[in-house]
C-alpha cells in the first residue's frame, strides 16, 4: 500500500509537466476552438520542429553537467553552406557563381552534416582536454560561427532547388517531412538515451565525472561524442530551416535559437545540475513553449508579452525542477 | 602532462589563427588606401555600421567603390548592435585624427552622446535619423543622409489603395508584419502605409494584433502561419520589408491562398523581393537604395572637409536646411521589375 502510494507521487513529479501542456491545450481549446483544428496543429508542429531537434542536441550537453551556446551560430553557418550549394545555377547574383559549384540536395545535406560534426568535434575537444567551463567553450563557437556565416556571404543566399526544399516541404501522406525528420530524431534521441551503453555512461558522467571515471568510463571520450551529436542537431536544424524559408540570412537565421532549446529542454525537466534528464520530458517542454507560440499569437496577444510568459514560465519550471532534485537527495 | 601540452598547442594554434586572420583584414585596408589612383584628397574616414546586414553591406560595399574612386580612406566597423562599442569607435577615430565619421546609429536617441564625443570631428549620419534632430539642426559639423522611412510606408499605402480602389473596395482588414518593435523604421513604414490608405478613402481596420517578426523570413512564416490556419478574414499583408513579406507569400501558398486575390507589400527592394514582384507573388515593393546612400554618405564626406554643399556630384535631394539628403525610395512593380532585377549584383 505505503510503496503504491509513493509511485503515484513519482509519476505525478515525473509526468506533470504533461499535466500542464494538458490544461493549456484544453483552456485555449475553450477560448479559441480553432486551436485544435488539424492545420492548426500541423502548423505549430512544423514550426517547432527545428527548435525541437536542437534541443534534443542541448539535451546531451546539458545532461552531461555542460551546456551548448553554439547551435544558433552552427544552424546560420550550415545553412548559408547548404544553400549556396543547391541554389538554382544560372541565376544572377549567384554565391558560388551563375555556373559555379552545385550538388545534389542529399550530398548537400551530407556536407552540412559533416560541418556540424567538425565543430563538434573541435568544441568537444576543447570541453573535454582543456577542461575550460563548456559556457565559455562554446561561448567561442557561437561567436565564431556566426563571424564565418557572415564571412561566406553577406546577404542571404536564396532562389534553391525544389528538390532540397522537399526535405522540408514535402508530404509523407499528410504529415509534412519537417515533422517526420522531428519523430525520427525524437525516436534516434531516445534510443541512444535510453538503450545503449553511451547514454548510460552520459549519465553517469552528469551524475559525478569523477565516479564515472572511476567506474572505467572513458570521460573525455564520451563528452567530445555529446558535444558532436549537439553540433550534428544544430546543423541538421540549419538545413531544415534553409529548405523551410527557401533562403538562408547569415545575420538572422538561427538568431536565439540556442535560447528556445535549452529552454524546451529545462521546462522539459533536464536538471543543469547534471545526470537526470527524460527524452518524453524534453518533447513535452517542446510542445509547451510551442503552444505558447502558438496559442498566443491566436489570442491576438502583444509580442512583448508572450516573452514575458515564455521567461516565467521557464524560470517555475526550473524552481520546481530544484526543488524536486532537492527533496530527492 | 599530456593534457596540458594538448591545451597549450590549441591555444598557440587559435591565436596564430587570429592573428593571421587580422593581419589579414589589414592589408586588405591597406591596399583600399594605395589602389586610390588620383589620391590627392588624402581623407581619412571610418563608417561605423550598427550591424552588419544584407542592406548594410551592400551600403558599405558602395561606399568602398565611391572612396576608391574618389581617393578617400575607407575603413569599416560593425558595432554589432551594441551602442556603447560604437560610442568607443567614434573615439577611436578621433583619437586618430579623422575629419570625419559616418555613424550608422544603433540607437537613433545615442546621436547626441556620438556627436559630444566626435569633438571637432565633421559627423555624417546615414540611414537611422536622429531621434532629437536638433543634433543635426543646431550643430554645423553634423548632417545627414539616407532615405525617408515614411516615403517607403506611403508607396506600400498607395500601391494597396490602387488595387482595393479599382475593385471598388472601400473597406479592408490587414494583417501586419513588422520589424523590431521600437525601431523607428517600424514605425514610420506602418504609421505612413495606415495614413496613405486612410487619405485615398479606405478604411482600413486590423484583422488581428500586427506581429512582430523581426525582419526575418522564418520567423514571419512561424508566426504568420497560425493566423492563416485559424481561418482569420484579411484581405491583404503589410510587410515592413521584402524578407517578411516573402514569408508571408509562402504561407499563404502553403494554404492554397493566391497572393493576386490577397496582396501582399513589401519594402527594400531586395533581388528575392524584386524577383517576387515579377512573379506577381509581391504586389510591389519599394527600392530603399543602398547603394545610393553608400555614395552618398563619402561624397557628402568629401563636401563637408572641401567646404561644399555636401550633395555635390550628385543627384540627391537636399533640404532647404541644407544638411540632409534625402535618397529616392522608387516603387517596384511588375511593369517596372526588370529596371531593378540587376541593381545589387
Amino acid at each position: 500500500m505505503k510503496s503504491k502510494s509513493f509511485d503515484t507521487k513519482k509519476f505525478l513529479s515525473q509526468n506533470g509537466i504533461w499535466g500542464v501542456l494538458i490544461v493549456m491545450v484544453i483552456l485555449l481549446t475553450i477560448v479559441r476552438p480553432v486551436f485544435i483544428s488539424r492545420m492548426n496543429l500541423q502548423t505549430l508542429l512544423e514550426s517547432e520542429s527545428i527548435k525541437g531537434i536542437l534541443a534534443f542536441g542541448i539535451m546531451w550537453a546539458i545532461l552531461s553537467k555542460g551546456i551548448d551556446l553554439g547551435p544558433g551560430s552552427v544552424v546560420a553557418l550550415v545553412s548559408a553552406v547548404v544553400a549556396s550549394l543547391v541554389q538554382q545555377t544560372g541565376v544572377t547574383g549567384r554565391l558560388l557563381g551563375e555556373n559555379g559549384l552545385h550538388l545534389s540536395a542529399p550530398l548537400a545535406m551530407l556536407v552540412g552534416l559533416l560541418i556540424g560534426a567538425v565543430v563538434g568535434l573541435i568544441t568537444g575537444v576543447i570541453i573535454a582536454y582543456t577542461q575550460i567551463p563548456p559556457f565559455i567553450a562554446t561561448l567561442g563557437t557561437q561567436l565564431i560561427c556566426r563571424a564565418l556565416a557572415k564571412m561566406y556571404t553577406d546577404r542571404p543566399v536564396s532562389n534553391l532547388e525544389d528538390s532540397f526544399r522537399w526535405i522540408a516541404k514535402g508530404k509523407i501522406g499528410p504529415v509534412p517531412m519537417i515533422v517526420v525528420v522531428f519523430i525520427i530524431m525524437y525516436i534516434l534521441t531516445a534510443f541512444l538515451l535510453t538503450q545503449t551503453r553511451f547514454g548510460k555512461n552520459v549519465y553517469a558522467i552528469g551524475g559525478n565525472s569523477q565516479a564515472a571515471r572511476f567506474a572505467g568510463i572513458n570521460v573525455e571520450k564520451n563528452l567530445v561524442m555529446v558535444y558532436i551529436i549537439c553540433s550534428v542537431c544544430a546543423a541538421l536544424g540549419g538545413i531544415l530551416l534553409a529548405a523551410r524559408t527557401g533562403s538562408a540570412d547569415p545575420s538572422s537565421n538561427g538568431l536565439m535559437y540556442e535560447t528556445d532549446a535549452i529552454a524546451a529542454a529545462t521546462v522539459g525537466g533536464t536538471s543543469h545540475s547534471g545526470g537526470i534528464c527524460r527524452v518524453s520530458g524534453v518533447l513535452c517542454g517542446i510542445l509547451i513553449l510551442g503552444v505558447i507560440n502558438n496559442g498566443l499569437v491566436l489570442l491576438g496577444v502583444d509580442d512583448n508579452m508572450t516573452n514575458v510568459v515564455r521567461g516565467a514560465i521557464i524560470v517555475g519550471a526550473v524552481i520546481l525542477d530544484m526543488r524536486k532534485n532537492v527533496k530527492k537527495a | 602532462m599530456k593534457k596540458s601540452i594538448l591545451g597549450l598547442l590549441l591555444v598557440v594554434v587559435m591565436c596564430a589563427g587570429l592573428l593571421l586572420g587580422c593581419s589579414n583584414g589589414k592589408s586588405k585596408t591597406e591596399s583600399t588606401d594605395s589602389d586610390g589612383g588620383d589620391s590627392s584628397k588624402d581623407i581619412n574616414v571610418t563608417l561605423i555600421l550598427s550591424a552588419r546586414d544584407e542592406f548594410n553591406s551592400i551600403m558599405s560595399r558602395e561606399a568602398e567603390a565611391t572612396a576608391k574612386e574618389t581617393g578617400v580612406n575607407f575603413t569599416v566597423q560593425d558595432a554589432t548592435n551594441d551602442a556603447a562599442k560604437q560610442i568607443q569607435f567614434v573615439e577611436t577615430a578621433r583619437n586618430n585624427g579623422d575629419p570625419v565619421v559616418i555613424v550608422y546609429l544603433v540607437d537613433p536617441s545615442t546621436a547626441g552622446e556620438i556627436v559630444e564625443k566626435a569633438g571637432d570631428m565633421k559627423v555624417v549620419f546615414v540611414n537611422r535619423y536622429p531621434t532629437d534632430d536638433s543634433v543635426i539642426k543646431d550643430n554645423d559639423n553634423v548632417v545627414y543622409v539616407g532615405s525617408n522611412e515614411s516615403q517607403g510606408g506611403e508607396q506600400q499605402g498607395e500601391a494597396l489603395a490602387n488595387f482595393f480602389n479599382e475593385k471598388g473596395q472601400k473597406e479592408i482588414k490587414y494583417v501586419l508584419i513588422q520589424g523590431i518593435l521600437g525601431n523607428d523604421s517600424v514605425i514610420k513604414r506602418t504609421e505612413a502605409c495606415l495614413a496613405k490608405l486612410e487619405a485615398e478613402g479606405i478604411k482600413a481596420t486590423e484583422a488581428t494584433a500586427p506581429i512582430a517578426c523581426d525582419w526575418d523570413r522564418a520567423k514571419a512564416i512561424d508566426k504568420f502561419s497560425p493566423i492563416v490556419s485559424a481561418n482569420t478574414e484579411f484581405d491583404c499583408v503589410i510587410s515592413n520589408n521584402d524578407a517578411m513579406a516573402i514569408g508571408a507569400v509562402e504561407v499563404l501558398k502553403n494554404n492554397n491562398i493566391d497572393p493576386k486575390e490577397v496582396p501582399v507589400v513589401g519594402l527594400d527592394g531586395t533581388p528575392d523581393g524584386v524577383k517576387a514582384v515579377q512573379n506577381e507573388e509581391l504586389l510591389m515593393t519599394t527600392l530603399q537604395d543602398a547603394k545610393g546612400q553608400g555614395k552618398g554618405i563619402i561624397m557628402a564626406t568629401i563636401n563637408l572637409v572641401e567646404g561644399n554643399p555636401i550633395n555635390d556630384g550628385t543627384d540627391y535631394e537636399l533640404d532647404e536646411s541644407g544638411k540632409v539628403v534625402w535618397i529616392a525610395f522608387e516603387a517596384i512593380y511588375k511593369d517596372n521589375a526588370e529596371d531593378f532585377v540587376d541593381y545589387y549584383n
